[in-house]
């Protein structure tokens, strides 16, 4: 009878086990967790060589994109990167395949600082204050690196910062990015290219001199992805467009819930953080850390001219940009291996 | 005008407590696989109790009548599924379910549910209000979970009198509240046996 209830102890070890952590510097790391703060319970996927003693944080687009797409669809990007350093993909808030229930109020830029520094923190205790953390950001990605960078005091503690095509100006980008629209709508109609996608374009920009509310700046973003489609020919394609067993086993058979991403981009939506990142432009002469811009030179969304404006802001003794010549907003799918090349450089030498 | 009566007569159907070929179990219990997005494995595990039922007799223009038995059941849903490194789901939700069954023993039905899902994230969790050094145990969330049920199916008895079980192949679209700043809605593929007692 003193021995009834032992053989429950057996299943001990089991629920314990949902809790154990046990992320080892690895070749090849495939750890996953997931950080809560403020309603949300954000996953992070830690893959790649974490033997290197050097990690790079994905700060993926949007906002309410996600860094999981990249790691299914982008394997010319990403593998080189895994190769060498441990890769962090981490869904931000409202975005991707993040769950809880999130208080659109809770969708503020400071808050998505907050997620960084907590995260940065969950790294550093489990993989080590000596690892040297690199920040990498795309798009929406490239603003929120930025302004962690600038406001959350702890810049010292990333040992580079990798912008790519990431802007410091919401009205800037919009007034630029519509100079570039009708410049380009007027040429293409010249050549005779896709006319009326370009006609269209062009009377919307006639019609719009200056960009100064989000409905048209929401419009004129609109028009510059599609111009990174129009300008098809000139761009490099190195990553092919998933297949569709690509598709259905990232839909099925990955931690990614295509329903939830949608649920979440609607919250982004509804809430209030597009008027305020356009009424947020950013001082980027407190980034002192060595910096890496690259921007592509098709690219509508956040035209060169607005990047190399943030380029001559930073106050970074070690900084460089770099403009590819065939490549749009989505560079990392375009000239891929350009990019991985210019990253390595900058992480490695 | 007559025979318009007689028209009216013979497509009107006639309502009666059923009874007859169709043999009514007071309680059903089941078991089904749960494939959360079909390929998100779980099981259901059902139970049943009949309220009420009624025989429809529809006489077609050929003089051919036509049984069709109608049954409203309430019941309760036990299950959860596992969606790797994204969350086990445990749910436990009341159900009322109206079937329709022919004499053949086919049968189709349609539910509401609605319950409560608790969702555990199948990865550690720091809650960086905590602690950002150790997982946390506040890994487990409770939502609201509501939707339909709905299934195709065959009463095996009808056959095999000794065999009182049912077949049944549906799908369960329900949502849980809140998740983001609104709710999402999921979708699950059944398909499971029911044991017909009483």
């Amino acid at each position: 009878m003193k021995y009834k209830y032992q053989f429950l102890l057996l299943f001990i070890p089991v629920f314990l086990s949902c809790e154990k952590t046990d992320f080892e510097l690895s070749t090849n790391s495939d750890d996953f967790f997931f950080i809560e703060n403020e309603g949300a319970q954000m996953p992070v996927w830690v893959q790649g060589n974490t033997n290197s003693k050097k990690m790079v944080i994905l700060l993926h687009g949007g906002p309410g994109g996600s860094s999981f797409i990249f790691d299914a669809f982008f394997e010319a990007f990403t593998r080189p990167l895994e190769d060498r350093y441990g890769v962090v993909y981490w869904e931000q808030r409202s975005s991707g395949t993040s769950q809880g229930s999130v208080d659109p109020e809770s969708l503020t830029p400071e808050q998505f600082e907050a997620d960084l520094s907590g995260l940065l923190e969950v790294l550093q205790s489990q993989y080590g204050m000596d690892v040297a953390y690199y920040l990498a950001g795309i798009s929406w990605g490239g603003y929120l690196g930025n302004s962690w960078l600038i406001n959350s005091g702890k810049q010292d503690q990333i040992k580079g910062w990798i912008n790519i095509v990431g802007p410091h100006d919401f009205k800037a980008i919009a007034n630029v990015g519509r100079d570039k629209l009708a410049f380009y709508a007027n040429q293409q109609i010249g050549y005779g290219k896709e006319v009326e996608a370009w006609q269209e374009i062009q009377e919307w920009c006639a019609s719009h001199p200056t960009i100064s509310n989000t409905a048209d700046f929401l419009k004129e973003n609109q028009y510059a992805n599609q111009a990174d489609i129009l300008m098809f020919d000139s761009l490099d394609m190195e990553t092919p467009p998933p297949s569709l067993a690509a598709q259905l086993k990232f839909a099925f058979d990955s931690p990614f819930n295509s329903n939830a991403w949608l649920v979440n981009l609607k919250g982004i939506q509804d809430s209030n953080l597009i008027e305020t990142l356009f009424e947020r432009p950013l001082d980027c002469s407190k980034i002192t850390i060595p910096t890496l811009m690259v921007g592509g030179y098709f690219d509508f969304v956040v035209p060169a001219p607005v990047l190399q404006d943030q380029f001559e802001q930073l106050s970074a003794t070690e900084k460089s940009i770099h403009i590819l010549p065939r490549s749009g907003h989505g560079l990392v799918g375009h000239e891929a291996t350009k990019l991985v090349s210019l990253m390595i450089d900058f992480i490695d030498f | 005008m007559r025979n318009l009566l007689l028209l009216f007569l013979c497509g009107f159907p006639f309502f009666g407590f059923a009874q007859g070929a169709f043999n009514i179990p007071k309680h059903q219990i089941g078991i089904s696989y749960f494939g959360e997005t079909l390929l998100h494995p779980g099981v259901v595990l059902s139970y049943d109790h009949s309220w009420k039922s009624f025989l429809i007799e529809k006489t077609s223009k050929k003089g051919k009548v036509k049984d069709k038995l109608y049954s409203l059941e309430y019941g309760v849903r036990v299950g959860g599924y596992n969606f790797t490194r994204n969350h086990t789901g445990l749910f436990l939700a009341p159900i009322l379910t109206m079937t329709r069954t022919t004499p053949k023993g086919s049968f189709y039905r349609m539910g509401f549910q609605a319950g409560g899902i608790a969702k555990i994230l199948n990865a550690p969790v720091f809650d960086l209000a905590n602690s950002t050094s150790s997982p946390g145990m506040q890994d487990r969330y409770l939502y609201f979970m509501g939707g339909f049920r709905l299934g195709v199916g065959k009463d095996l008895s009808v056959k095999h009198p000794k065999l009182p079980l049912k077949w049944q192949l549906g799908s369960s679209l329900f949502f849980t509240h809140p998740f983001s700043s609104s709710q999402l809605w999921q979708n699950a593929i059944e398909l499971g046996l029911t044991w017909k007692i009483g």
